[in-house]
């Protein structure tokens, strides 16, 4: 119970009928929003209910949207550029695989990788394919992501692990050397795939995150954070291949789209046609063939709210749908198949 | 809406809100408009004025959502308190006083709400407990509440138009409000 003084004071705050003189007093004591009194002020206001003008809507969507726009969050983050992605992510990963015991890189990781070491030499075999894929122009497909790296980690099985390390780092470097030099724009294998240099990049931090993420897992130490920046990129990648990850999988769903709000400063709001730009009846797509808008007019099947880095963490295999702490309206049944096929792109 | 349901609901149009959901701000607004415009009019007794408060109210809510905290209150109470905020600052800024202090009639309450148009059964059901609320607490206080809360005066202004001591209209005001909490209760405090 508060003595009577402050209970006067909530009282005229909660009313606003202390002098203006006052208020600032007030606030500073008791807050701008004193708790219990402000609910009973706010009860009040019930009375006073009434319909507005039909038209005030439109005006009020106009005012506020000239003032921040739609379709960005609050104080957004600018998505990185893939190459800077790549490596901040190899130096993350640098530097926690710099903090292991010899007994941590022996600790079970991946159950098809297998030890921590392992699935290192197994990142070396997928740097010199990522390397092999920029530079030359006809590389045999590989589906097989871990029969591809199977000699590479046979050959490191019994080296020391600094060395793996070093190894690893100095392959990923080479990666982002290669990918520089070479035009942006030219289009590379990945595995069974036919990706952008910057989307290869992608993929690639994605995958290297994922493993950062299991070797964290597998030696106690808390999961490793992209920062908003980079999971900004992530997320808005994710979306914008969405169609085509559910065409890949044999899902797409010509004529329908979904809406997905992510939150926090990477978030923003996709509304995403669930199939690719080809089957769609409309044209509804942007440069990139993918139709990700903010604040499309378009109706759409289900709206999704997610944090982005379980999305990511979800594409990336590293959490299940039904782990994916989300928040959904409309067809649930449809919003339900396209996170089963968000992984389609996963390779890990 | 249950008087416990707000709270996950609110949550979630919130981080939507953040994330620049306009779709968003269209549920706020149909859910809350009738509080939002009503109690603007109420205060303001200005149709337009009242207009522009509730698209500044909106506005306030999509340009900075972090200042909500649904720890302290629903949305629905959060844009109650900005909007009556923003009502007695326009009064009092504009010195828009064509009604006297002293002559504001309060009967009008006990007929309830004007028009409610959204969730009628569980808003009806908290209007009536508050009518009930307000008619159960002394004359002198519920005048004194109605001048301050839907006239927008200040306990100074009150004192004049009640013709009574400033001290006693701060106690009445006081009296008045932890009477009401008491009769609310938590469970229609919650519904708000």
């Amino acid at each position: 119970m508060l003595p009577d003084f402050d209970e006067e004071l909530a009282a005229l705050l909660a009313l606003d009928a202390l002098e203006p003189d006052e208020q600032a007093n007030g606030e500073l004591q008791l807050g701008t929003f004193p708790a219990g009194l402000a609910g009973t002020s706010a009860a009040l206001a019930e009375l006073a209910a009434a319909e507005p003008p039909g038209q005030l809507w439109q005006a009020t969507l106009d005012r506020a949207i000239g003032r921040r726009a739609a379709g960005r969050p609050v104080d957004a983050a600018v998505p990185s550029e893939p190459a800077e992605a790549f490596a901040r992510t190899v130096a993350d990963l640098d530097q926690l695989l710099g903090g292991l015991s010899t007994t941590e890189w022996d600790a079970p990781a991946h159950p098809e990788h297998g030890r921590v070491r392992d699935l290192v030499a197994h990142l070396i075999g997928i740097e010199r394919l990522s390397q092999r894929w920029l530079s030359e122009d006809s590389v045999p497909p590989v589906p097989d992501h871990i029969a591809a790296t199977r000699p590479v980690v046979d050959e490191l099985a019994t080296r020391d692990p600094r060395e793996v390390a070093q190894g690893w780092h100095e392959a990923a470097t080479a990666v982002s050397a290669t990918a520089a030099g070479g035009d942006l724009s030219r289009t590379v294998a990945f595995h069974d795939l036919a990706v952008s240099v910057p989307g290869l990049l992608v993929i690639r931090t994605f995958e290297i995150w994922a493993h950062a993420m299991d070797i964290a897992l597998a030696t106690g130490r808390p999961l490793p954070r992209l920062d908003p920046e980079r999971m900004a990129l992530l997320s808005g990648q994710l979306m914008a291949v969405l169609p085509d990850a559910l065409a890949y999988r044999g899902s797409a769903a010509p004529g329908r789209s979904a809406r997905f709000v992510l939150t926090g400063r990477a978030g923003g709001c996709y509304t995403v046609p669930l199939a690719p730009a080809g089957d769609e009846p409309a044209a509804r797509t942007d440069e990139l063939g993918a139709a990700v808008e903010a604040g499309a007019a378009v109706e759409p099947d289900f709206t999704l709210v997610a944090d982005p880095v379980d999305l990511c963490r979800l594409a990336a295999r590293r959490l299940r749908p039904d782990q994916l702490a989300a928040s959904v309206e409309g067809d649930r049944e449809l919003a339900a198949l396209v996170l089963a096929d968000l992984d389609a792109f996963a390779r890990d | 809406m249950s008087p416990q349901g707000a709270a996950p609901r609110d949550a979630v149009l919130l981080a939507r809100v953040r994330a620049g959901d306009d779709r968003a701000l269209s549920a706020v607004y149909d859910e809350h408009v009738d509080l939002v415009f009503g109690l603007a009019r109420r205060v303001t007794r200005d149709e337009q004025l009242a207009r522009d408060i509730t698209q500044e109210v909106f506005t306030y809510l999509w340009e900075l959502p972090d200042r909500v905290d649904l720890n302290r209150g629903s949305l629905r109470a959060y844009l109650a308190v900005v909007t009556h905020r923003r009502s007695v600052d326009e009064i009092r800024r504009s010195e828009r006083r064509a009604r006297t202090e002293a002559a504001v009639p309060p009967a009008e309450l006990e007929d309830g709400p004007e028009v409610g148009v959204v969730d009628a059964a569980a808003r009806d059901w908290c209007r009536g407990r508050l009518a009930a609320g307000l008619a159960q607490l002394p004359a002198e206080q519920r005048a004194a509440v109605e001048l301050a809360y839907f006239d927008g005066l200040t306990y100074k202004q009150v004192a004049r138009a009640l013709g009574i001591p400033e001290g006693t209209a701060k106690s009445r005001l006081r009296l008045a409000m932890t009477k009401l909490r008491s009769l609310l209760g938590d469970e229609i405090r919650t519904a708000i």
